[in-house]
């Protein structure tokens, strides 16, 4: 028997973290459709989808570095190199299927690089993904040689980015087919139950038996790879490849996984759990727009949603504990 | 012939032994590495540059040393708390607009107070982040700077804004004796951190930074130590931002840009590691003075602003390569 508690905590208990942000990604559509029905057109309702499934893909991996402890901030500059990768590849002629391998490869490497430094040199992987970034960027700027952005895709490629089977897009196909790999791979494979165990306890995971240095190096080529494939829908999309492509996406990429319940820590979090928070970050410039808020506040809209979003986090992980340690005694 | 040679390797290995037993002993062994490092640097650049060893190289050099420099100091003691610090770009950005901004309407004075209440507030917000929301750190600076960059542009709607008073841009341009006004306040505060590293508060930082749990255990209020090192590093970047603003007369949303990371990676090279608890500022100094000439020496050899990109990008791996794990350190 539970003991009498005062007021409204039980009302706190049972709020939880799921139903909470889909009633809020309802309470979002809910707003727009009042305010500014014409959102809800096809055609721009497609759009929405498209940007988001590149975002969301980004999410998922960055899913998995966080889940296992570690952060990754170049996502967007992986995406960005990627996706001139490619194009470059089919302006020099190179058939379809390898200029496709070269950006995925790339992602892998790069990946592979990142996840030997931090696993290695035991270093904040922040701080490596920083530099990593930075040199990225800068190599991206090289690259394209001051040109404003590389075009000549192959059409069967852009397909890609900007076509669609039975009206769904292609990229949206792509996210949900990704989406669904992550979800069976977190949830139901060894590969999975390892990454949550090297998050949540590194020391417990290794006395365990799980190589948690593999694990993380691994996680680490998945995410270069899932940005390189996210570069690779983008480029498509947007028939050219520029140096300025995939700036910030790291920072919705982060958020999105932060308000989707994941904690920095690690260990805790799950795909479900980030689907809404994706969403709703795709619709945040809409709705920043519709309010009329002035474009700079998506900078402020991104940084208070991680704060408040993590503090709830570790309020709720606070509250259930003491949940349980009231269970256990009475 | 052979033992004589011997027997001279031998005592010559001794002394040198010696010395860097004496080196360890007083904490800087690293720190005298990077020393040799940095003549090396030296001697290799004016050799390729006529220009390097200039009068006038030289003022420019200890101007950009000395704003680096502050900015490293105070990210040099967050990291020795085991912390970081990414919001000092646009603490920076947002200081020195306000510097501008509020000089322009209500004069001077304010404008100062405005623009140091500014780092300490944003100092205050990213300690409390991290200390009461327990938020790790990077993510706390990271959101914190997302949200001063959104203020610095909606206070200058995205332009830059410049006009200072002439005097006080002395800050910035003076010259005393020849040597820029810039590298005697740096010195000022390289000499007032060393006082602050033999009051209480500074072993409370390396306890802090060393072995938290055991520094709770002693009763040393670590939620405090924390605050005060991010307050500290927020006047920090404001204090530079307003000499850095003084000396160009002009402020944008984008002053700060990348300050955050040569601060860092200054503090990583002069021997600080970023777990916490084991470094000094002099080593920082030491970074600081070794980033500047490197930058100053692309500069000077031409290279593209891309490849200075990719550059130094590589350097700070290259920084973070040398870092010491905590568990190889024999102190």
């Amino acid at each position: 028997m539970q003991k009498k508690q005062n007021g409204f905590k039980p009302y706190l208990e049972k709020i939880s973290r799921i139903p909470g942000l889909w009633m809020a990604l309802i309470f979002i559509v809910i707003l727009i459709s009042i305010i500014n029905p014409s959102f809800f057109t096809t055609n721009n309702l497609l759009n929405v989808a498209r940007q988001l499934s590149i975002k969301g893909i980004l999410s998922l991996g960055m899913l998995l570095v966080i889940l296992s402890g570690e952060i990754d901030l170049s996502v967007g500059a992986v995406l960005c190199i990627t996706g001139l990768f490619t194009a470059a590849a089919q302006n020099a002629g190179l058939n379809l299927f390898y200029s496709i391998l070269i950006s995925l490869g790339a992602g892998a490497l790069i990946g592979l690089f990142m996840g030997v430094l931090v696993v290695k040199r035991n270093l904040p992987s922040f701080i490596i993904s920083l530099a990593v970034m930075i040199v990225l960027r800068g190599y991206a700027m090289i690259f394209s040689k001051g040109e404003p952005a590389i075009t000549g895709l192959y059409n069967s490629f852009m397909v890609v980015g900007q076509g669609s089977i039975l009206g769904i897009p292609n990229p949206v196909i792509i996210f949900i087919v990704v989406t669904i790999i992550f979800h069976f791979l977190l949830s139901s494979t060894s590969f999975g139950a390892k990454i949550y165990a090297t998050g949540s306890n590194k020391e417990a995971a290794i006395f365990s038996g799980i190589k948690t240095d593999n694990i993380k190096i691994w996680i680490f080529i998945v995410m270069g790879i899932t940005s390189a494939l996210a570069g690779l829908i983008l480029t498509a999309r947007l028939g050219a490849a520029d140096s300025k492509m995939g700036n910030l996406y790291e920072l919705d990429a982060i958020a999105a996984v932060i308000i989707g319940g994941t904690l920095f820590s690690g260990g805790v979090g799950s795909v479900s759990k980030i689907l809404p928070g994706i969403i709703i970050l795709g619709l945040l410039p809409n709705v920043l727009n519709l309010f009329e808020v002035s474009p700079y506040f998506q900078y402020h809209a991104r940084g208070l949603i991680i704060i408040i979003a993590y503090l709830l986090n570790t309020q709720k992980i606070h509250l259930k504990r003491k949940q349980k340690l009231n269970i256990s005694t009475s | 012939m052979c033992v004589k040679m011997k027997i001279e390797n031998l005592a010559l290995k001794r002394k040198l032994d010696d010395v860097y037993n004496f080196l360890w002993s007083k904490g800087i062994e690293r720190q005298a590495s990077l020393l040799i490092g940095l003549i090396i640097l030296v001697i290799f650049m004016s050799s390729y540059s006529s220009n390097f060893l200039s009068w006038r190289n030289f003022i420019h050099l200890s101007r950009n040393i000395a704003i680096s420099g502050i900015f490293a100091v105070g990210m040099t003691l967050v990291i020795l708390t085991g912390e970081i610090d990414l919001s000092i770009s646009t603490t920076i950005s947002l200081s020195g607009l306000l510097l501008i901004g509020v000089t322009k309407e209500y004069g001077i004075f304010l404008g100062i107070v405005a623009c140091l209440l500014t780092g300490i507030i944003i100092g205050a917000i990213n300690g409390l982040l991290v200390v009461k929301g327990k938020i790790p750190s990077f993510a706390a600076s990271l959101a914190t700077m997302l949200i001063v960059s959104g203020t610095a542009m909606l206070y200058c709607y995205g332009s830059p804004i410049n006009g200072l008073p002439d005097g006080f841009r002395k800050l910035g341009t003076g010259l005393i004796r020849g040597i820029p006004v810039p590298f005697f306040i740096f010195i000022a505060i390289l000499i007032l951190s060393s006082f602050l590293f033999k009051l209480k508060i500074g072993s409370y930082i390396y306890a802090v930074g060393g072995n938290i749990n055991a520094a709770r255990l002693t009763g040393i209020n670590v939620g405090k130590v924390k605050v005060f090192v991010f307050m500290v590093m927020g006047f920090l970047a404001s204090f530079g931002a307003m000499i850095l603003t003084a000396r160009t007369n002009t402020a944008t949303v984008y002053m700060g840009n990348g300050q955050e990371l040569e601060a860092i990676a200054s503090t990583v090279v002069g021997g600080t590691l970023l777990s916490g608890g084991i470094g000094n500022v002099w080593g920082t100094l030491l970074g600081v003075t070794i980033f500047t000439i490197i930058n100053n020496g692309l500069n000077l050899l031409g290279v593209p602003s891309d490849y200075q990109y990719v550059a130094r990008g590589l350097i700070i791996i290259g920084a973070l390569l040398t870092q010491i794990s905590k568990k190889n350190t024999k102190r």
